[in-house]
């Protein structure tokens, strides 16, 4: 929008004509200074002729990108002036001019606008063949506008988009509807070197002697895709990184955890290595304890590899009630002491988060932990975990800790905070970023009244996919 | 013939305590397991083991606190700790347990504890603990002092500003000169000075 506003600006200090710079509600951006003194675009409201209707018929125009021109008159007598206006994305530049010459006049707009303008401006007939081709599209394409004009518009797609390209425009001759007529939307390029790459399209039409044409303004997205791409990556590190320290953080119990089930399995094999002797079916009996021993085992391991596995960020549909479960177990595993009391209320087996599971878990994974934690020192440890909907899902998850002190309270998000020993300091942060990232928020809640526990509250808001038995 | 032997398994582990009875059980032997200090304290009021096999970190009262109520037991007690936890250990043996088995521990490590314990003349009292520390060199003297806090290698390295594998042959020499088995023999035999 940036570029087309000052393409725009150059344009109506350019012009010799009264001209003005609207905004999409039609309030006055720029003048030139032959408008400074003309009646009409002079006056605060520069379309005060023109009637309701046709000031929503502009600004619809203005919005889907198309220009066009208004004959405005003050009376019956007047035979009145052509506004014509020329929509860039969500401004428009509004020309003065008399019927005589603004055909003339127009096209110079035209030319200037095109000329300058960093967005890529293609015309093409009903047909799909080029009959615009500006220098920023040559910029972007490759092509010079002498390869293109002339030619079908689907040299410039890739072929799933170009096969049906010509269908598209002979449906919509038919039909009327539209499908990509007015909307900006997001699409692909092929540029002369064969490479496709991710650009902004948005397409305006209008009728001159009685043909159809469509104008089409594209934007090169290739380096804020790759921008996004590098930013999605760094993300996913870091949320990674937050889970190896978590798991880091719960190291010596998890290894405890383990040593339990090895310590079993040496145990029950060195008895059946002697019981083989003699009695087969005790030793039998006491392989099959060892295998259940390394099956649990096996278990523990799964548990830690799942968190700290790296993930390719896979967005999918997931239960979840089922992580919250793995992630309590994996908790409690890490939680030698093993005498809380888990009051578990209102997750419903059947709710489906749309999100990245391994992320997801990552932030209950924490926030169970931290609630673990917390009660670590009370007498009755409890702690509770509860959903509630409405538009959201929100997870709250509630200890009889001690609570978050007014010295850490502000702070409690930010990175290397911590009230821990050993804490990082970043499991919280990097738990904010996720749920944001899944266009949620977690935040720290206060409770009070007779059902609060006294301690930490944390919501973890994430948009619901479904829910098929709203309690 | 020797009376029978009476031992007492205390861990909160339904597995590991089934492996440790599976294991020790044969003939002349009467083995009593317990899921928790408070049943095992309960427990040894009337009817005290000859030998106890007892978990450092179990829930509710630790292993720590059962050896603290207990006070200066009658029998010898060995502690199964978690590896890696080896101040607790230390504690242990100046709460007078006799010894400890690091988890995942080996059958032989279980078996030789029960022989030391049953032989409770052993080892470090027979070397003479003035002579025992006689022979160590100073840097061997602190580092035996250190272990004897229950710091770990890579603590006193860090502490005496010398490489963790140094404090592994210091250490070594110390358990050679002053002839005892482990950690737990070398707290003993400095307890013993204290």
């Amino acid at each position: 929008m940036a570029n087309v506003l000052t393409a725009f600006e150059l344009a109506i200090d350019a012009v010799g004509e009264p001209a003005v710079l609207a905004d999409e509600s039609l309030r006055v951006l720029r003048r030139n200074a032959a408008a400074d003194s003309h009646p009409l675009l002079g006056a605060d409201d520069p379309f005060v002729l023109l009637s309701a209707a046709e000031r929503t018929a502009m600004q619809a125009a203005l919005k889907a990108g198309r220009s066009g021109a208004f004959r405005v008159s003050s009376g019956a007598g007047d035979p009145g002036v052509l506004l014509r206006f020329i929509a860039g994305q969500g401004v428009a530049l509004v020309v003065h001019s008399d019927a005589g010459s603004s055909d003339s006049f127009a096209r110079e707009q035209l030319a200037a606008l095109i000329e300058t303008t960093v967005d890529g401006i293609i015309c093409i007939d009903e047909r799909g063949r080029a009959e615009l081709f500006n220098p920023a599209c040559e910029r972007m394409f490759g092509y010079k506008a002498h390869e293109v004009i002339g030619r079908n518009i689907t040299m410039l797609m890739p072929p799933k988009y170009a096969e049906h390209h010509d269908a598209y425009m002979q449906a919509y001759k038919h039909t009327g509807v539209k499908k990509i007529i007015g909307i900006g939307r997001e699409v692909e390029g092929r540029r002369k070197n064969g490479e496709i790459f991710p650009m902004e399209l948005s397409v305006g039409e209008f009728i001159h002697h009685g043909e159809r044409r469509f104008v089409g303004t594209v934007r090169d997205l290739s380096a804020r895709v790759a921008a996004q791409q590098r930013l999605h990556d760094l993300q996913n590190q870091v949320a990674h990184m937050g889970r190896v320290s978590a798991v880091a953080e719960m190291g010596s119990a998890l290894a405890h955890e383990l040593n339990q089930p090895l310590t079993a399995m040496t145990l029950y094999l060195t008895s059946a290595e002697r019981a083989l002797g003699g009695d087969v079916e005790k030793a039998k009996e006491l392989f099959a304890r060892a295998k259940s021993e390394a099956s649990r085992a096996g278990e523990i391991v799964r548990r830690i590899r799942q968190m700290v596995e790296r993930t390719d960020h896979e967005m999918a549909t997931f239960n979840l009630a089922r992580t919250l479960a793995a992630s309590i177990d994996l908790c409690r595993i890490a939680d030698t002491k093993r005498n809380c009391r888990f009051d578990i209320d209102g997750v419903s087996e059947k709710l489906s988060i749309f999100g990245d599971e391994t992320q997801v878990q990552q932030i209950l994974v924490n926030l169970i932990k931290n609630a673990l934690d917390a009660t670590e020192k009370q007498e009755d440890r409890r702690v509770r975990v509860w959903a509630d909907h409405g538009d959201m899902f929100e997870l709250y998850v509630e200890d009889n800790g001690p609570g978050v002190g007014s010295e850490i309270r502000e702070r409690l998000f930010s990175p290397f905070t911590s009230s821990k020993q050993n804490g990082l300091g970043i499991g919280l942060s990097i738990c904010r970023n996720i749920a944001e990232a899944h266009g949620g928020a977690l935040e720290l809640v206060d409770r009070s009244g007779p059902n609060a526990l006294g301690g930490a509250c944390f919501r973890l808001t994430l948009p619901m996919e479904s829910v098929s038995d709203v309690a | 013939m020797s009376p029978e032997l009476h031992i007492a398994i205390i861990d909160d582990d339904d597995s590991v305590r089934d492996g440790l009875v599976t294991y020790l059980r044969s003939d002349g032997r009467r083995i009593e397991c317990y899921a928790n200090g408070e049943a095992f304290l309960e427990a040894v009021k009337t009817n005290p083991p000859h030998i106890a096999f007892l978990d450092l970190k179990m829930p509710g009262i630790s292993g720590l606190d059962v050896l603290r109520r207990l006070d200066a037991p009658s029998f010898p007690i060995i502690m199964i700790s978690a590896h890696g936890d080896v101040a607790a250990a230390v504690q242990a043996i100046k709460l007078g347990a006799a010894d400890f088995i690091e988890k995942p521990f080996e059958v032989e490590a279980v078996d030789a504890a029960i022989e030391s314990a049953r032989q409770p003349n052993g080892e470090q009292e027979s070397a003479g603990l003035e002579a025992a520390l006689a022979v160590l060199t100073d840097r061997e003297r602190q580092v035996a002092l250190a272990l004897n806090e229950g710091l770990t290698n890579k603590e006193i390295a860090r502490e005496l500003d010398i490489s963790p594998r140094t404090v592994e042959v210091h250490r070594a020499r110390i358990f050679e000169k002053t002839g005892v088995r482990n950690i737990a023999g070398l707290v003993r035999l400095l307890s013993g000075k204290a």
